[in-house]
């Protein structure tokens, strides 16, 4: 059983969060926000899809992240041409020590703490599908035989928006599987001079490990422990049945341009995020502010929107932000 | 430990004191819906008031302000007892203490099982609003719908100063008919004419005076008009009845003597006959009667003819007095014959009938002048201004209110003056009697006969006969369509009130029917 939630843990969990977010800076600059909410899901224990065009820093991003942890890393570059046993690995023959010759699990690159699915649309939906069940179940089936994953276990999904030629969209079963999307977005003069300052002389900064698999455990269990008021909940809940067009909470706009609402995950997620914002707002509770902050990277991936939005390029984030606008805090004063 | 409190503060005690301060917000709020509710009810009840003429403008006011301020006091009220949520209470702290729903949070997660980490969540909400005072919290606020209450209470000043009232005093007097100062001039009036009266000179005299004098006192005292109306009939109706039972005749001698206005040697006579002394009267008479026996007086051709004519318009106007009316009109046969010994001898025995009928006739004078009060009295409480056709002073009946017929305050005739049955077919003709006041005043009096000489000829059918007739042919006419059933009502009181007196004796038949009521 865990130890209970008390201020000393409190504070390790600030401290190591720290520690990981100033070490992730030495080698990223700027995207504070993407960090922050990068990290969020991971110590929330969800896997995060990183969008944006290439060249942004999402796969440096990741990989610096894996450098200050001393996780066990792996990289998977999807391709068209990439098949499903390449990633979770397969059957091979193998030689015993008695000459005669056996099957043996060879494990894929999916079997690491921390996985960088990069370029995730590129791969044909029955490859992407491959990672369903470990995203979900943390486990991996192979002839029968089911191999659990390491714990942590996190998928960190980057995609390209803008290059559709030869990608194939995610399936929304598998979009929902990812607690945060998050939009890397091109940086600004300052950070830009930070990039050319850092990457193109010749001392290249060093990421030190600062927190293992351990501390990492205790401050995933340190989020569970955070609790979460009726009201707090309900909030959440008002939001979630909000992107439903049918639910009495929808707002115009949720009923003229979305075709699908979040699932029961989405309010997990939100839930679960929104605990990790407390924590580091040093509360032991979730306020309603928690839940609006986490709310556009949690849910955004989970709306789908109908034609009419995608004609009149109407996205994710501003039906949320109409519906944030909406939806009343229960007991609101 | 209980996890709900730390320190000296609790969110128990927390919550206590919002909630106290949340009732009187309530309490404020409510109350203040509760005025523009009252001022919205006030300005009606005020204006009702005010236009149904209850009260003044002061009535007014004053019911509006008391629905106002029993709206209020009800809104206050319901405001102090409505429900208080917890958690919007603890949400308004949080805002205020800027705790980020900490305490919300605690308030709600108290009874959570895992103790120890609620007693984290609250010793940390608990640190963060304890210095918060709920006045922060909850900050009185004045509800946006109080400047709406002047609205109401500006509109029932605009209509009780712009608004009148009058219709309203119009149909409810706010003076007595008759006021006091014209209570006190008929009482005076009245008290003097009763002063002019005779001694008493028989118990029922006295009672009589009595009876008036009460009726003067009832004057001084302002009465109801109806009142003093009752106590003039029950008057007149106890006159009546003594004139019947004392066998007086309906005309008064005073007046009769009017008709001696020709003779000289009769001068003395008609003044005491003008003054009622009938004794004296008689006195002058049996003194002229004497004169003549003696030769003292010796008429020529013209005063024999002026004393026969006088003392025949004298006869007349006695008919109802058979015995003088007989030695009256031997008299005038005496003068006519120009035979002083017989005039001597005829005016004799008239000095006897009149001193033999001296008493009768003063009595009747008396019961005549006591009518003629308080027929007087009775005019001028009905404040006749004259204006009917009917008479020249005003009359008890005519009430101002011009002619009887259509639009008239009187009963008119209506379809039925269209009426065959009979001669009362003038439709603008005036239906009230003439009541003329028999009290002589101080001036000149001039008297009118209403029959004519000529018309002194008796009918040659019995009024009772010819009211037979009559009424059979209206009741025949009174059952057609054409006459309204109001009208057949009030015509058959009419020939009520002119049926012939089936007492009286057959002589009198051939009197003139009494006058339409």
């Amino acid at each position: 059983m865990p130890e209970e939630l008390s201020l000393e843990r409190i504070a390790e969990f600030k401290k190591g969060y720290s520690l990981l977010s100033a070490e992730i800076s030495k080698k990223i600059v700027g995207y504070r926000e993407v960090i922050d909410q990068v990290l969020t899901a991971m110590m929330a224990g969800g896997h995060v899809l990183l969008e944006g065009v290439p060249g942004l820093g999402k796969t440096l991003m990741v990989r610096t992240i894996a450098e200050a942890t001393q996780l066990l890393f792996h990289r998977i570059q999807f391709t068209p041409d990439l098949m499903p046993a390449d990633i979770t690995g397969t059957n091979i023959i193998h030689d015993d020590e008695h000459g005669g010759r056996v099957f043996r699990f060879q494990p894929g690159p999916i079997f690491a703490n921390l996985v960088l699915a990069d370029e995730i649309n590129r791969a044909t939906p029955k490859t992407q599908s491959a990672i369903l069940e470990a995203m979900q179940e943390r486990c991996v089936t192979v002839g029968g035989k089911t191999h659990p994953l390491p714990e942590p276990f996190w998928v960190l999904a980057t995609q390209n928006p803008i290059e559709m030629e030869g990608t194939y969209p995610l399936p929304e079963a598998q979009i929902d599987r990812f607690l945060f999307k998050i939009d890397v977005r091109p940086q600004g003069e300052e950070e830009l001079l930070g990039i050319i300052e850092r990457t193109t002389g010749d001392a290249a900064a060093e990421v030190k490990p600062v927190l293992d698999r351990e501390q990492i455990g205790r401050m995933q269990a340190t989020v569970r422990q955070v609790m979460v008021a009726e009201f707090v909940q309900r909030y959440a809940a008002r939001i979630a049945l909000g992107t439903h067009p049918e639910n009495t909470h929808a707002t115009p706009m949720t009923r003229q341009f979305v075709r699908y609402g979040v699932s029961p995950r989405g309010v997990q997620s939100l839930i679960l995020a929104a605990k990790v914002r407390a924590l580091l707002a040093d509360r032991y509770t979730v306020s309603c502010e928690d839940i609006r902050e986490v709310a556009r990277p949690a849910l955004r991936h989970r709306i789908i929107r109908n034609f009419e939005a995608e004609a009149e390029g109407i996205s994710s984030d501003r039906i949320l932000e109409s519906l944030l606008e909406s939806v009343a805090e229960p007991a609101a004063v | 430990m209980n996890p709900s409190k730390t320190g000296d503060v609790s969110v128990a005690a927390i919550l206590g004191a919002l909630r106290r301060r949340q009732r009187a917000l309530n309490a404020v709020r409510w109350s203040v819906y509760g005025l523009l509710a009252g001022a919205v009810a006030g300005c009606a009840v005020g204006a009702s008031v005010w236009l149904s003429g209850a009260g003044s403008v002061g009535t007014a006011l004053a019911a509006a302000i008391g629905v106002l301020a029993g709206f209020g006091l009800l809104g206050a009220i319901a405001g102090a007892a409505a429900p208080i949520n917890d958690l919007r209470l603890a949400r308004a702290l949080d805002r205020a203490a800027d705790a980020e729903d900490r305490f919300a949070s605690a308030v709600q997660l108290a009874d959570h099982p895992r103790r120890a980490r609620v007693e984290l969540v609250v010793s940390d909400a608990l640190a963060r609003v304890a210095a918060t005072p709920a006045e922060a919290a909850l900050p009185l606020r004045v509800p946006r719908a109080a400047r709406w209450i002047p609205v109401p209470l500006a509109a029932l000043a605009a209509i009780v100063l712009l608004v009148p009232q009058s219709r309203l005093e119009a149909a409810a007097p706010a003076t007595p008919e008759i006021s006091p100062d014209e209570w006190a001039a008929m009482h005076e009036d009245f008290a003097r004419q009763l002063a002019q009266l005779p001694q008493p000179q028989t118990p029922d005299e006295e009672d009589l005076l009595k009876d008036l004098q009460a009726l003067a006192d009832l004057l001084k005292q302002n009465p109801d008009k109806k009142d003093a109306l009752t106590e003039i009939a029950r008057l007149s109706e106890r006159l009546e009845r003594q004139r019947k039972a004392a066998g007086a005749q309906q005309r008064s001698m005073r007046s009769a003597a009017k008709a001696l206005s020709s003779s000289e040697a009769l001068k003395k006579f008609a003044s005491s006959l003008k003054q009622g002394a009938y004794t004296d009267a008689a006195g002058n008479l049996r003194q002229l009667s004497k004169d003549m026996q003696e030769g003292k007086l010796a008429p020529d051709a013209g005063e024999f003819e002026a004393i026969s004519e006088d003392l025949r318009r004298l006869a007349e106007e006695l008919a109802s007095e058979d015995e003088l009316q007989g030695a009256c009109e031997n008299a005038a046969d005496a003068a006519a014959s120009m035979n002083r010994e017989a005039l001597a001898e005829a005016l004799r025995r008239l000095a006897e009938q009149m001193e033999r009928n001296a008493d009768r006739m003063r009595q009747s004078d008396n019961l005549a002048r006591c009518r003629s009060m308080l027929d007087e009295l009775k005019r001028r409480m009905s404040q006749c201004t004259g204006q009917c056709k009917g008479c020249k002073d005003g009359c008890a009946q005519c009430e101002g209110g011009g002619a009887a017929g259509k639009g008239g305050r009187k009963p008119g005739w209506g379809s039925a003056a269209k009426w065959d049955g009979g001669s009362i077919t003038k439709s603008d003709e005036a239906r009230v009697p003439d009541v003329v006041s028999t009290f002589e005043g101080p001036g000149a009096s001039t008297s009118f006969p209403m029959i004519s000489p000529e018309e002194k000829a008796r009918s040659g059918r019995d009024y009772a006969e010819l009211y037979a007739e009559f009424v059979h042919k209206a009741e025949a006419d009174l059952d057609l369509e054409s006459v309204p059933v109001a009208y057949r009502d009030y015509l058959r009181r009419y020939f009520n009130a002119i049926r012939p007196d089936d007492s009286a004796p057959a002589a009198d038949n051939a009197e003139e029917p009494a006058p339409a009521p």
